[in-house]
């Protein structure tokens, strides 16, 4: 079983009428969905074949999730 | 010699009383040195050598007769029997001294504004751009002009990002205006806070709550309150705005944000309206990457500014970093930190040569020595250093025209670069400029 990865998939503006569908497509595909934010475009979860998701009709992009960071409290520059 | 500049002044610029010494540029720092001491009898003359960062505090400047900046071959003196000495001894041949010239009074002011005679602030930008197209002329190198001196400096009215923004002569209070801030929460203890309208959500799975500080100084800046409850300086931008807290940040003690929980944040703050998103938060990579520039697009669509840190990457002047992920993406506004010289921060990231228009800087704010709230239990109150504190300064103001004007999304974009006052640092650093206030 391929390793699962955090994943952050991105909508094209003329799909976001229709994101209840491109979720489903995309659970079909073998992606978990954590959240879908219906007005910036964004479906988030995981999944371990990201290539399978590529092609769901109206995705713009399917990325591996970043992580922002912040330096310890005690730092001087933040 | 120096040559000669004109001034956009109408009359005679106003002096410091103290002077700028100017080194020819064969003289090494010893003979420098040597010759502050031994041709102006200045016992002590502190150097910013002397400081692992070169920058010379705030404190040492004020209370020092004399100050060498060894990067820049110049010293700034006070006191007329050195000075006099000095000038004396500029004229052997041999002396190490270029020139002489007094150190000016600027009035830094607000372009457009009617007024201005009240609105103005006191400065040494004459004498910084003087230097600078003295320097340039004799040697064509460029020094860090602000690194020169200190141009603005806190009181006990206002600390000196409020001065040099204009903030303080505004008529404008972030009045009707929703401002999230997406970092590590707020302490909710906080007595400046009291009475505000704050709305809180964690989108971090643990309670809103700040225990960094870094969430709490950076809502300071965009909103804390005209009167701080200590009798202590104004820090604060849109002091009549809503709060929108999101927590987007875990409390680890170097904590993280992923991407879901950001734009999770991002669409909380555009479903309730907010007109400005402050992001003092990032990763470095100098790549755009669609998890940001998709929804940020969304986000401006529906009217809302996203406002980002530029990023700390910067080692300058030997690296001058790249704008960041996600300030790298078309829609949000890169912020860069300037000192309160006027200077580029040392760690303020310049623009990515890779990422096109997105990875450029689009404007500057203050970032360095930032006074501002901080969590009850470290203090109340504190200062910091980073693009981090540049970007609430950008998100307060923007709350600031946006209730003047009525502006949102790009149109708000496009005022506050248009509104920027012009420096003289590189676009590359700065982008369109310093922020301003509306009047």
């Amino acid at each position: 079983m391929p390793e699962l990865k955090k994943i952050i998939v991105s909508v094209k503006a003329d799909a976001l009428e229709r994101m209840d569908e491109l979720v489903q497509h995309l659970s079909d595909r073998g992606m978990q969905v954590d959240r879908v934010l219906a007005r910036t475009g964004v479906i988030s979860g995981s999944a371990a074949d990201l290539s399978a998701l590529r092609t769901v009709d109206g995705v713009a992009a399917v990325e591996e999730e970043l992580d922002a960071r912040l330096p310890p409290r005690d730092s001087p520059l933040q | 010699m120096a040559k000669s500049r004109s001034t956009s002044f109408a009359k005679a610029p106003a002096t410091t009383g103290r002077y700028i010494i100017i080194y020819k540029d064969t003289a090494d720092v010893k003979r420098v040195q040597q010759s502050l001491k031994q041709s102006g009898g200045l016992k002590s003359v502190p150097s910013s050598l002397d400081y692992e960062s070169g920058a010379i505090p705030a404190k040492v400047l004020r209370e020092s007769n004399a100050v060498h900046f060894a990067k820049l071959g110049i010293a700034v003196v006070t006191g007329q029997s050195e000075v006099q000495a000095l000038s004396t001894s500029a004229m052997d041949a041999d002396s190490p001294i270029l020139a002489v010239e007094p150190e000016y009074i600027a009035y830094l002011t607000s372009p457009a504004v009617a007024g201005i005679e009240k609105n103005y602030l006191r400065g040494y930008r004459d004498a910084v751009s003087h230097l600078y197209d003295t320097l340039n002329g004799e040697e064509g190198t460029k020094p860090a002009a602000a690194t020169v001196s200190s141009i603005f400096q806190d009181n006990d009215q206002l600390t000196w990002g409020l001065q040099a923004t204009g903030v303080p002569t505004s008529r404008y209070s972030g009045q009707g205006i929703r401002i999230a801030v997406l970092d590590t929460g707020l302490d909710q203890g906080h007595p400046d806070f009291a009475g505000r309208s704050i709305t809180t959500q964690s989108f971090s799975g643990v309670p809103v709550d700040d225990i960094h500080g870094h969430g709490t100084h950076c809502i300071g800046v965009a909103c804390g309150p005209l009167n701080p409850i200590n009798n202590g300086r104004r820090y604060g931008i849109a002091y009549n705005a809503e709060i929108f807290v999101g927590k987007v940040f875990d409390n680890a003690p170097e904590p993280g944000a992923p991407t879901g929980n950001i734009i999770a944040g991002i669409e909380w703050a555009l479903t309730n309206n907010c007109r400005v998103a402050s992001l003092s938060l990032g990763m470095p990579l100098d790549q755009q990457v669609m998890q940001y520039t998709v929804p940020f697009q969304q986000a401006m669509k529906g009217g809302m500014l996203i406002v980002a840190a530029a990023g700390n990457n910067a080692r300058r002047p030997q690296n001058p970093g790249f704008v960041e992920v996600p300030a790298n993406s078309d829609n949000a506004m890169a912020v860069a930190a300037i000192d309160a010289g006027l200077g580029i921060a040392p760690f303020s990231a310049q623009s990515s040569l890779k990422t096109g228009d997105g990875g450029k800087v689009n404007i500057a704010a203050p970032g360095v020595h930032v006074y501002s709230s901080y969590l009850v239990s470290g203090g109340r109150y504190a200062f910091l250093d980073g693009t981090s504190m540049a970007t609430p300064h950008v998100a307060g103001i923007a709350a600031l025209w946006a209730e003047s004007t009525n502006e949102t999304g790009a149109d708000l974009w496009n005022r506050l670069l248009s509104s920027a006052l012009p420096m003289t640092l590189s676009s590359a650093d700065v982008g369109c400029g310093l922020v301003q206030a509306p009047q």
